[in-house]
């Protein structure tokens, strides 16, 4: 597998977040899972970066990455000039939860069901401070009041079977952000609740992404919940980023073909087609299990030619980037 | 810790089972009877007075007394806090080794699990009396002996109940979650995993302790237990056997001893477990 260090994205001497190359593989008993397959990308400070994909593109287990949750095999992860790749376990753990924090997409079962909420909060801010119990107390509740939950005392008390979805994963935004980390990596954090409360957590993560000064990676399939809050968007296909853009200039103006299908296969208000199917995009992702040779999107592409039986290359240029032969 | 109200929804489930409910009758009356009668009681277990054995009912001897004229309901008394003695160590002390080993196995993994599993079954493969008797032959009659014996026979149960429910809980979302927070993994261990596998231990330690008492019971009839005169159930229902057509009375009350103190915790057992299992809830609604 060509693990591309061919991408040459501008060194960004202000980016929070580098990653390089990044691979990833699960080793199972008979065969190996190819989750990743050199993914590179920079975060800017203060940045929400998006990676959009479907199912098991292989977005998530990038998201794991960045925390070191996963079976790293190549590439780096460097984190405000600290290398995560090369960190032993202690060293990562210091990390994990203090520079760069995650949220999840199932806030109803990411929350221990034994412990109240404050002890959950309280416990995760003084992992990596010094505050002692009444201090972290203090901060535990002033961090509920600051994701817009009310009544903080009371609420540091409850168990998390007493809140709702959207309130739990208030609950897990003010806990990943208790340590003001540097990064947020928020994985599809709104796939798991209702429309309504969607709005309102997205809402609150850009608010207080501006408030905290964190640089946010937002995981997800829904490329709706990205066109608003996202400042650039990375597609997503069989562990590879095909397409990054800023968010106006990959909905304006889709290159990879898969991202226009992407596009077109969404819903639209303003255009709803007569008694016509939705569109769709034929065939479904190749198994990561056994990844083609040359662009795992060739199956499915209605542009695909001999040539894309080998790598696609590489195009950057206007502040975007696109793997595709079609840009040759 | 406070009484959650998850804690006081699963009270009152049990308080509704019926038989559950009967199981923790059937305990209070032994445990609170083992504890108070002594007090009461005006016979000494193991004073003999051989011109009054072998009677029946009386307003002296509620019971009737046994072949050697010793009181029977005081001996069965007395005998009583034998057996909840050593089903009460026995049942903390596979607890405590069960769910270390368990855990570790489960939540370590590779060798470590497959070391000590292989083990648990190793010990798992001898019938639990057989290896008992052999271990109690070894140790010899005491207390400890007979205890450190039942132990060793109940530890593999809940090492596999144990390290069950830890692989089960080790790949949840909240431990996920716990380890992007830079949890130590003994932290999440202690934290996250073994509180929530409280349910599946639970049931194992209430159906362990009627185990215990049955096995206690078991060694004594065969000789291995307590030595005379201590009054012990399974002891007592031995020596009766021989007068069983002349005086059935000592060994029909310690064999109901026996018989009403092993249902009783296993309904207990049984009611925790409907409670605490959504599954066997739904199958009775």
């Amino acid at each position: 597998m060509n693990t591309a260090a061919e991408i040459e994205l501008p060194e960004n001497d202000t980016a929070v977040l580098t990653v390089r190359d990044l691979v990833v593989r699960y080793d199972m008993d008979e065969a190996s899972i190819h989750a990743v397959n050199g993914v590179t990308f920079d975060l800017a400070p203060r940045e929400t970066y998006a990676i959009v994909g479907e199912s098991g593109c292989g977005k998530s287990t990038v998201a794991l990455s960045l925390l070191g949750l996963t079976p790293i095999v190549g590439g780096e992860i460097v984190l405000d000039s600290a290398r995560l790749t090369e960190m032993g376990r202690a060293e990562m753990a210091r990390v994990r939860g203090h520079k760069i924090a995650m949220i999840f997409q199932e806030p109803m079962t990411s929350l221990n069901p034994v412990l109240t909420v404050g002890y959950q909060l309280i416990e995760a801010i003084r992992l990596h401070t010094s505050m002692g119990k009444r201090a972290a107390r203090e901060h535990a509740a002033k961090m509920l009041g600051r994701v817009g939950m009310s009544d903080a005392e009371r609420r540091l008390r409850q168990y998390p079977h007493e809140l709702s979805g959207g309130m739990r994963q208030r609950v897990m935004i003010a806990m990943a952000l208790s340590c003001n980390p540097a990064v947020l990596v928020a994985d599809e954090p709104t796939t798991a609740l209702d429309v309504t409360v969607q709005a309102q957590i997205l809402a609150l993560i850009d608010q207080l992404r501006e408030e905290f000064g964190t640089a946010v990676v937002l995981i997800t399939h829904d490329i709706g919940v990205v066109a608003e809050t996202a400042n650039r968007i990375a597609v997503m296909y069989a562990g590879r980023i095909v397409e990054e853009a800023p968010t106006a200039a990959l909905f304006a103006d889709p290159r990879h073909p898969y991202t226009r299908g992407l596009l077109a296969s969404v819903p639209r208000v303003d255009r709803v087609p007569d008694g016509q199917p939705m569109p769709t995009m034929e065939g479904s992702a190749p198994s990561m299990r056994q990844l083609p040779e040359g662009c795992p999107f060739r199956a499915r592409c209605s542009h695909s030619t001999e040539k894309c039986e080998t790598d696609p290359p590489v195009r950057v240029g206007e502040g975007r980037m696109v793997r595709c032969w079609l840009y040759e | 810790m406070m009484i959650s109200p998850e804690t006081k929804l699963l009270l009152r489930k049990l308080r509704r089972n019926r038989l559950a409910m009967i199981g923790v009758v059937l305990v209070s009356v032994l445990v609170l009877a083992t504890v108070l009668l002594p007090w009461v009681l005006p016979w000494d277990p193991n004073k003999m007075d051989v011109r009054n054995a072998l009677q029946g009912s009386s307003a002296a001897h509620l019971l009737g007394t046994d072949q050697f004229g010793r009181d029977i309901l005081t001996r069965i008394v007395y005998g009583g806090s034998i057996s909840l003695r050593v089903g009460f160590y026995v049942t903390f002390a596979s607890l405590i080794l069960g769910v270390g080993l368990g855990a570790l196995s489960g939540y370590v993994g590779g060798m470590t699990d497959v070391v000590i599993m292989r083990g648990m079954d190793a010990l798992m493969a001898f019938p639990g009396l057989l290896l008992a008797i052999a271990l109690v032959a070894a140790f010899g009659g005491t207390m400890t002996a007979i205890v450190i014996a039942l132990t060793i026979v109940g530890i593999p149960r809940f090492a596999r109940v144990v390290r069950a429910s830890v692989l089960q809980r080790k790949e949840s979302d909240y431990v996920l979650a716990a380890r992007a927070l830079g949890k130590r993994p003994t932290v999440i261990l202690v934290q996250d995993v073994l509180p929530n596998c409280i349910g599946p231990i639970l049931i194992q330690t209430t159906l362990k302790f009627p185990t215990a008492i049955l096995g206690e019971a078991g060694l004594s009839f065969l000789g291995l237990g307590l030595p005379p005169p201590a009054p012990s159930w399974g002891r007592m229902l031995n020596e009766a056997r021989s007068f069983m057509e002349v005086a059935p009375a000592a060994a029909i009350y310690s064999g109901a001893a026996i018989f009403i103190t092993v249902m009783g915790f296993n309904l207990l057992g049984d009611g925790l477990r409907d409670v605490l299992d959504p599954r066997t809830q739904s199958a009775r609604r």
